[in-house]
């Protein structure tokens, strides 16, 4: 598919096919606009990008409040939004690297992300070896809550997100045999 | 007492009425507006953890270990960076913080060495303290990842050594040398896991560090450590004592172990440096137990004698056989003592009492003669009294600062940091100097104007300034109508107003740009509080009285005198030289500048001491050379000065020396002066003994005793016991009887009294009932003498002028790392840096005479030659020559000439016509000199030997 759902209902509503009412948003802002417009109590935010699967990796949030409308638009149109692969990804690897990133443009300023970033690679990597694994994904998880809390800015407060994602929806790739890894 | 440990509120304390009300841990407590969250917690003993904040630094917010909840607002915000608000409710302790601050403990020490046991750190460590405190057990990242365990140790500088293994790069050593120091030599390079600490590139000795330590107190773990330490041990107990080198008479706790200093730790709570240092005080203490220290008093028949160990009895009473022996042949005029601006108050005051009650004559003098005596004269002419009108501290509510005649990067470090701070917050700077001088230009700092002026042009420069004051309407007319005599004010006018003083007609004498001089005139006069802040530069000239007193006129002409941020701020050189001075250490003067033919004051000291006392002003320093020259002058009792190095023209202090028949010397060392004495009495140094200090603030502080006297008296034990064989009785137990003397005879220190002091920490003089806590800031609504006076300042060149023998002029200062005559610091680790004075030359200078940077040079004037060597710079201007007097063997003052100040005979160093020329040899008068400093410095080691 190469058109965006809205683009699509555009099109199948110009020839007459009933489509759930919706409207196009760029900002958290636009999108609170949106659903008091459309009026009613619930509502879907969807990320509109040229994939399936949207739901699974989070890119569709219902609503209640306009409150819930912001905070879902916010999360999937900023830093630490939405990031697309095919299904050959490895998520554990994609962990890593999301720590990798924080550690490679941490300034250095602030305890949390200047070692958490570093401890955080190393620790992944200790997991994807196979070692010791279940201490290690709660070692994670309690740095993930450090670095959220802790960090000075956004770049090592919001780094946790795609690892916590990784590991919440795609565990199964923490839990590879390590036997590939020793091959190489 | 056992170790003192100051209260450390982690973010500054803000001044200020306490009206914000907050609520910490379900407890209230009231701040003033500005002050974070972190510092009210730290008030009421409810302590957050924290290891990147300490209080003297503005917030940083690195290390996120003292995060807090605050109600109705999201996440954890570091309390460091969250400024108190009314009504927030704050909690400190709770399941989540207990987490957070855990996993960041964890973090830090999976990258630190675990060698807490045998670390120098160990039991004074930050970094231990709150792994203890969040409960860390376990780091369960291991400690086999990323590390900077294997960083170097650089141990260049002398004092402390820099750990980089140990370090958490909490930033506090770079924030402490930009913040508190002002000299930007640290930085931190690289970025995220691989930040490390660095001094640019090369070791700390090589940078630009000036090792004042702030960053080694600063530093929460073993990292920047000072090597005593690191050597002995954590020190056990504290003792509260003042700086003995320069006037700035900085607080430290001297912090001990048993009878040894392990280290100086600036002292918070001390209003002069509030907790900060220089090199000097901070580390050069070495020298009270250096090797020369002589622990033995001595006597000799003649100079050309070795030196015989005596006891004390013995020496003191040769030292009173020889005064009956003199003064009965010579008179009563023979004998005359010099007391010592680095001696306590109590000690000073004791000297003089000698000399009144005891010799009956008024012959002493002190060494404020060769550098503040113009101050002394010059502002109790203008405005009645004889000290500076403000404390450091007013320098931080300064719009415009002018510096004259003055390096306090140098001379006076830590209030050169307080004044670099707050022109880094925008204060103007006018810097009047012939050489550039750090202050110009350095780290964030840039003078507004620099007037280069020749050496001994002040007073033209001056009288310009008023000149441009007067002449384009900037006078405060309500002030002077209101504080000043009129009439005096309106003929100093019409005097400055003359054509011949403005900046174009005085330019060809001065050297200074008229437009230059013009807009500094304007911006003191404009800019808003101006403060005025001059050295010897201004004092050591033939005009010097008068440059203070022109210098007085125009504060008192632009309205800049009582309140904070302006005033007129000598700065005072010694560490209590103000308090020898106001003891009386003065041929004319009592104590409290009372001139000695005042019957009232008089008779109330011969009411006291129970003798009769002259009415006849006595000796000064030069005076009694000269008589000892021409065969009337025959005892001197010097303690703790050395006028044979320190005094200008070195030959004919030393004729006048040799020519006395008993120079007695009480000092730490066998100095260049004792080369001619007779007795040698041992000296105590500040931390052998208990008496005050008044420093440039007119600031009394406590010195008090950390160990017991090495040579088994206090200077002023033996001052006494010499009274008491001279037959003029002296009987006090404790140094606090002295003070209680002096508060009972001098008006100015009637509030002063060791109680008192223990009460309020320091007193600054007048302590009177009208002032009864002391007085910060003075002449505020009124001048000590009433109204001020303007005094005429008429331009008189001095007789010392270049000409084609001696082309140059050569002036003299001071540097950061070494002190005056280097007594003290060239006997300390500080020798590393400037271990030989050298003439700083000018390359156009340098290139005429074929002179290149290293060569030795001689240099003559027409009083005498030595020979050093030259350092090519353009810091000086062309046509003048500048070194420094910090080792004796370079004998600078025998070049230097007997010009004086027309009112105090203060010498005019700063002045002396010079030429410079190659050569391959030292000069005569230093070949004699080396030959003389062995010869008349001889012990008698058999004799003593054989007595025992």
């Amino acid at each position: 598919m190469d058109i965006h759902e809205y683009q699509a209902k555009e099109l199948l509503s110009g020839f007459g096919v009933n489509v759930p009412r919706g409207g196009v948003a760029y900002s958290p802002e636009q999108a609170v606009y949106v659903a008091t417009e459309l009026g009613g109590w619930h509502w879907a935010i969807k990320a509109q990008i040229h994939a399936g699967g949207r739901g699974k990796a989070g890119g569709v949030k219902l609503c209640r409040t306009y409150q819930e409308v912001a905070a879902a638009a916010k999360g999937m149109l900023g830093h630490g939004g939405i990031v697309v692969f095919d299904d050959s990804v490895d998520m554990a690897r994609q962990a890593r690297f999301a720590f990798e990133f924080c550690a490679k443009e941490s300034c250095g300023k602030c305890t949390p992300c200047r070692i958490g970033s570093t401890r955080g690679v190393e620790t992944v990597d200790k997991i994807i070896a196979g070692r010791d694994r279940e201490r290690n994904i709660q070692l994670v998880r309690d740095l993930c809550e450090v670095m959220t809390d802790g960090s000075l800015c956004a770049l090592g407060g919001l780094a946790p997100l795609p690892v916590l994602s990784a590991l919440d929806h795609f565990s199964e790739d923490f839990a590879r045999a390590p036997a590939r890894a020793a091959a190489e | 007492m056992a170790l003192l440990q100051e209260l450390d509120t982690g973010t500054p304390i803000r001044t200020g009425e306490p009206t914000v009300t907050l609520t910490i841990d379900g407890r209230k407590v009231s701040v003033p507006p500005g002050t974070s969250v972190m510092a009210a917690a730290a008030l009421i003993d409810n302590p957050i953890p924290k290891l990147c904040a300490t209080d003297n630094l503005e917030a940083f917010g690195s290390c996120r270990l003292c995060l807090v909840e605050i109600e109705s607002r999201k996440g954890t915000p570091a309390s460091c960076t969250t400024p108190a608000e009314q009504g927030m409710v704050v909690r400190t302790k709770t399941p989540r913080l207990e987490r957070l601050r855990r996993g960041v403990m964890e973090l830090y020490i999976s990258d630190h060495p675990l060698d807490c046991l045998t670390c120098s750190a160990n039991g004074d460590c930050e970094l231990q303290t709150q792994a203890g405190n969040v409960g860390l057990r376990d780091v369960r990242y291991g400690y086999d990842g990323a590390k900077h365990s294997q960083g170097p140790i650089d141990a260049s500088n002398p004092y402390f050594s820099f750990e980089s293994s140990k370090c958490i790069v909490c930033s506090r050593c770079v924030r402490a040398c930009e913040e508190v120091q002002g000299t930007f030599a640290l930085t931190i390079l690289g970025r995220g896991f691989g930040s490390k600490v660095a001094t640019g590139g090369v070791d700390f000795l090589s940078s630009e560090c000036v090792s004042c330590g702030a960053c080694v107190q600063a530093c929460p773990t073993a990292t920047l450590n000072e090597k005593p330490v690191i050597e002995h041990g954590t020190p056990d107990r504290t003792v509260v004592t003042t700086c003995a080198y320069c006037g700035v008479g900085c607080s430290f706790k001297a912090e001990l172990k048993g009878d040894e200093v392990l280290r100086m730790v600036p002292y918070k709570a001390g209003k002069a440096n509030e907790g900060h240092s220089c090199v000097k005080g901070r580390f050069a203490y070495g020298y009270a137990t250096h090797k020369d220290r002589i622990l033995k008093p001595m006597i000799r028949g003649r100079i050309e004698d070795p030196w015989r160990e005596v006891s004390w009895g013995e020496a003191i009473a040769h030292a009173a056989n020889e005064f009956k022996r003199i003064q009965s042949q010579y008179g009563r005029d023979s004998a005359g003592a010099i007391s010592s601006s680095r001696c306590t108050n109590e000690e000073v005051f004791l000297v003089q009492k000698l000399v009144r009650a005891g010799f009956g004559n008024n012959n002493i003098d002190t060494c404020a003669r060769v550098c503040h005596s113009p101050t002394g004269f010059g502002l109790s002419k203008t405005f009645g009294t004889s000290a500076g009108t403000q404390d450091f501290k007013s320098v931080a509510k300064a719009d415009v600062v002018v510096v004259i005649g003055a390096n306090p990067t140098d001379a006076h470090p830590v209030f050169a940091s307080r004044l670099k701070k707050r022109l880094r917050a925008g204060a103007r700077l006018i810097v009047v100097d012939p050489r550039r001088i750090d202050l110009v230009r350095s780290a964030h700092i840039k003078a507004d104007q620099h007037l280069t002026l020749k050496p001994g042009t002040n007073v033209a420069v001056l009288n310009a300034m008023a000149h441009v004051v007067v002449t384009e309407g900037l006078v405060d007319e309500a002030f002077v109508r209101e504080r000043c005599e009129i009439g005096n004010f309106e003929s100093w006018a019409r005097f400055v107003a003359d054509p011949r003083h403005s900046p174009e007609a005085t330019a060809a004498a001065t050297g200074v740009d008229p437009l230059e001089l013009r807009a500094a005139a304007r911006l003191y006069a404009t800019g808003g509080n101006a403060a005025i802040y001059y050295g010897l530069g201004v004092t050591e000239h033939s005009q010097g009285s008068t440059t203070v007193m022109a210098i007085a006129n125009l504060a008192m002409a632009t309205g800049n005198i009582g309140r904070e941020g302006v005033g007129v701020n000598p700065l005072r050189g010694q560490n209590n030289v103000q308090g020898s001075c106001d003891m009386g250490s003065f041929p004319h003067e009592f104590s409290g500048y009372r001139h000695v033919s005042n019957d009232t004051v008089r008779e109330t000291f011969e009411r006291l001491w129970g003798v009769p006392l002259s009415n006849e002003p006595g000796l000064r320093i030069p005076n009694m050379i000269d008589e000892a020259i021409d065969g009337s002058f025959k005892w001197l009792y010097v303690q703790g000065e050395d006028i044979a190095q320190s005094d200008p023209d070195t030959t004919h202090i030393t004729a006048g020396l040799k020519a006395m028949e008993c120079v007695i010397v009480q000092d730490l060392f066998l100095n260049e002066t004792a080369r001619y004495a007779h007795i040698f009495l041992p000296g105590a140094s500040f931390l052998e003994k208990d008496g005050t200090f008044t420093n440039a603030e007119r600031r009394i502080s406590r010195v008090r005793k950390a160990i017991p006297p090495l040579a088994g008296m206090a200077d002023w034990e033996v001052t006494m016991a010499l009274a008491n064989a001279l037959g003029a009785p002296m009987r006090y137990n404790h140094p606090s009887e002295i003070m209680d003397e002096i508060a009972a005879t001098t008006p100015t220190f009637k509030g002063v009294s060791y109680a008192r002091l223990e009460e309020l920490g320091s007193i600054q003089w007048p302590c009177n009932d009208a002032a009864p806590t002391g007085t910060p800031v003075m002449h505020v609504d009124h001048f000590v003498r009433g109204k001020g006076q303007f005094m005429l300042t008429e331009y008189l060149a001095t007789e010392e002028r270049a000409g084609p023998r001696f082309p140059l002029l050569l002036t003299t200062g001071r540097i950061l790392s070494q002190y005056n005559v280097g007594a003290q610091t060239r006997r300390t680790a500080s020798t590393v840096w400037h271990h030989e004075d050298v003439l700083e030359i000018h390359p156009f200078d340098a290139e005429q005479r074929g002179v290149r940077d290293g060569d030795l040079v001689a240099l003559a004037s027409r009083i005498g030659e030595i020979s050093l060597h030259a350092s090519v710079t353009e810091r000086v201007q062309p046509g003048v020559v500048y070194t420094t007097f910090h080792h004796a063997v370079t004998g600078a003052n025998v070049v230097t000439t007997d010009n004086s100040d027309w009112a105090t005979n203060c010498p005019e160093y700063k002045v002396t016509a010079v030429q410079v020329r190659r050569t391959n040899h030292y000069s005569d008068w230093q070949q004699r000199d080396r030959e003389e400093g062995v010869s008349l410095r001889r012990m008698a080691k058999e004799l003593a030997d054989a007595a025992e």
